[in-house]
């Protein structure tokens, strides 16, 4: 009997206990009706200044909560995860940010992302290539311009390049700067001489779902990577192996990392081609104004078109509470008084994506003394924007940046290797990665 | 009184167990099957099988699918067989406890470390196998070194508890050693046998936790494993093909398992057992 009562009392605690949670998740659920989530990658929200300022104005202004689930993780992939696991649930987070270095399709081509056409009503006035299958709330935009150093290009006696220039001026540029002394070696030159090359052979077929490495045209870019990477022109380390290497260009928290970016850090104000290793913004004028005069530079577009332009923005969750709040919030970040206030700020944040403001821009530019050279080129970078040349593409396929990801991470072992592989060898090690890249691209 | 009754005492005391074991696996599988037949995670429309078809056309899960067999056929066995021969061999020498405390440290050492010891040894700098042809005899080698010990334990407890009366009998009967081993023990082991099997099987899937510390998402394709793909369509928030491709994989455990449990019983019938 004594065991039945316990059994009982047991039984009553756990239903009290569990329906005054029910009561307590009730109850909070209310409040949730004047609130909004935003989730982000650990703290990136702060990146964005007129986002935190808007955050406190809307607050103020309608009442409605807007709450920040910075997920933290110690890697992408396990924010990914956890990420992911909150979109399972059925009164998820509202809005999700995406920084400029992150891929968003993935999330709208498996249905995660409400279409918001129709339904913002600033969508309208954003730029069309910036947009993705409506469903991609864009709020900034950045275009990372090339910045050449004028005084050596007036050393070497060369002519500056315009805003069409292409791949074989600058490699001409480059050549004539090498043959002055030899350089240090780092991630800018790794890219040059390998990254690039390599990404401009069509070895992934996503349509077909092919990749194909095994061919001469790979070996022969690492063939000549090798021969120009050891040649007198470069300054390296002889003691490292290619798991040095991988550390230097990769791991960002290493010793490698940091102290390859320190030299490259001391080395900025010698003679160098690309000042500034990360480019600029060639749409903010008010920066690229100060430094073209102050610095005597030149700020060219990119030659790799595909990468250079970056968005950050939102994509409204399917499954998220409040999603019309989220969407007003949207609205008002897209308003042209707040999209002003982005380009007025010098630091983070990007350039406007609303188009109608463009005459107020060009007003700012004026009153600020804007330099004519740093106007024509965010025209032209605007104009290719318009005409859907340069589009967010990074960010949009993923498969093909993911891909050329893994392929440089991979091919390090095969760049760097202590002992020269034969032709035989070389074909083998890359048939395997070969059907390593097949396997994920057949998932 | 009900309670009296030892079937319910049983029962009350695996009662947490239950709710935890219902709570966390058996709803989540069932309400997993939802997912399976919808066009997406994100899309409820019915879909039937086409998940499944898809799934059984992807080659990535065939590769995933045939690496995890040949793993689970070569490993478990092996682990098996040499956890009973260690077992044996400690039982029958009387050896020292450092021995057993040797092959049992493994399990409390931390997969990192596991992990960082054989890429030394079978990595790049050392043997260069884990980006060979056969990466899997690394991952097989891991396996066996970190379960051999938790095998033991269980091996060992039912030798302990072997009835030592009808060894004796044996030996007055003039059965000599691999005799003994042949009709009396290996059959009075069955049940264990069955037992450790399954618990291998389950420790087997925690292999994927080690290969992904050794390579990543994407290994070698020799060691891609059906995890591997789960994962990653997790990743991908493909959610309808992960629970496809899980319950396939589950149908395919539970036909091992139930094929034990008929072994199990087809011995207990000839020993008399329940």
């Amino acid at each position: 009997m004594k065991k039945l009562l316990i059994l009982v009392l047991i039984i009553s605690i756990v239903l009290m206990i569990g329906c005054t949670v029910e009561n307590i998740v009730s109850n909070s659920e209310i409040h949730k009706h004047n609130e909004i989530t935003i989730v982000t990658y650990n703290d990136t929200y702060k990146k964005y200044p007129v986002l935190q300022g808007y955050i406190d104005k809307f607050q103020l202004e309608t009442g409605i909560k807007v709450k920040i689930d910075a997920i933290e993780a110690n890697t992408y992939d396990d924010y990914i995860k956890k990420l992911n696991t909150k979109l399972y649930f059925k009164k998820g987070p509202t809005l999700i940010l995406f920084s400029e270095s992150e891929n968003y399709s993935k999330y709208i081509d498996n249905g995660v992302a409400l279409n918001v056409k129709g339904r913002i009503n600033n969508y309208k006035k954003i730029y069309n290539s910036l947009k993705y299958k409506d469903s991609f709330v864009p709020i900034g935009m950045t275009y990372v311009a090339t910045i050449l150093n004028k005084n050596l290009l007036e050393e070497l006696g060369m002519k500056e390049p315009n805003f069409n220039w292409t791949n074989k001026e600058y490699l001409h540029i480059k050549k004539k700067w090498l043959e002055e002394e030899p350089r240090y070696f780092n991630i800018t030159e790794y890219k040059d001489i390998v990254v690039n090359p390599l990404n401009r052979l069509e070895i992934i077929d996503k349509d077909k779902k092919i990749v194909t490495l095994n061919n001469l045209k790979v070996k022969n870019v690492i063939k000549d990577a090798q021969k120009k990477i050891f040649s007198d022109n470069y300054i390296i380390n002889s003691k490292y192996s290619y798991m040095d290497y991988y550390e230097m260009f990769f791991d960002y928290d290493s010793d490698k990392y940091l102290k390859s970016m320190r030299k490259d850090y001391h080395y900025e104000n010698r003679n160098k081609v690309l000042k500034y290793r990360f480019g600029i913004n060639g749409l903010k004028t008010l920066v690229t104004s100060t430094k073209m005069k102050k610095e005597n530079l030149l700020i060219l577009p990119r030659i790799d078109k595909d990468i250079g332009l970056k968005t950050w923005g939102f994509i409204v969750n399917k499954n998220g509470k409040n999603v019309e709040i989220g969407m007003k919030f949207l609205d008002g970040l897209l308003s042209d008084e707040v999209q002003l206030l982005m380009f007025n700020f010098s630091t983070y944040g990007g350039y406007p994506v609303n188009k109608n403001i463009e005459d107020k821009i060009s007003k700012i530019e004026r009153k600020n003394n804007v330099s004519k050279k740093a106007i024509e080129l965010r025209k032209y970078i605007l104009k290719k924007i318009k005409a859907g040349i340069y589009k967010p593409y990074r960010q949009i396929d993923s498969v093909k940046y993911e891909f050329q990801l893994m392929l440089h991470k991979d091919l390090m072992k095969l760049i760097f290797t202590d002992k020269l592989y034969t032709d035989e060898e070389l074909s083998m090690e890359l048939q395997k990665l070969e059907n390593k890249y097949n396997i994920w691209l057949n998932e | 009184m009900i309670f009296e009754s030892k079937k319910y005492k049983g029962l009350l005391f695996i009662l947490p167990s239950l709710i935890g074991f219902g709570i966390l696996y058996v709803i989540p599988f069932f309400g997993g099957i939802k997912y399976s037949v919808s066009k997406s995670s994100f899309n409820s429309t019915f879909v039937a099988f086409n998940n499944y078809t898809d799934v059984f056309k992807n080659n990535a899960f065939k590769i995933a699918l045939k690496n995890t067999c040949f793993f689970m056929i070569i490993s478990i066995p092996v682990l098996i067989v040499i956890s009973f021969v260690i077992a044996l061999m400690i039982y029958e020498l009387k050896a020292p406890k450092i021995v057993k405390l040797s092959i049992m440290l493994p399990i409390a050492v931390p997969s990192g470390t596991v992990v960082g010891f054989f890429k030394k040894v079978f990595g790049f700098n050392g043997f260069n196998l884990i980006d060979s042809e056969y990466a899997m005899l690394v991952v097989i080698l891991i396996f066996i070194w970190k379960n051999t010990g938790y095998n033991l334990i269980i091996y060992l407890a039912g030798l302990s508890q072997m009835d030592k009366e009808v060894i004796e009998a044996s030996m007055i009967d003039g059965a000599n050693y691999f005799q003994r081993l042949q009709y009396i023990i290996i059959p009075l082991f069955t049940p264990i046998n069955v037992f450790v099997a399954i618990v291998t099987i389950i420790n087997s899937f925690k292999i994927f936790k080690d290969i992904y510390m050794l390579q990543g998402s994407y290994p070698n394709p020799k060691i891609y494993m059906l995890q591997h793909y789960i994962n990653n369509k997790f990743n991908d928030l493909q959610y309808e093909k992960l629970t496809s491709s899980a319950y396939i994989f589950s149908l395919m455990i539970f036909v091992v398992v139930f094929l034990l449990f008929i072994l199990d019983k087809k011995h207990a019938k000839r020993v008399g057992g329940n």
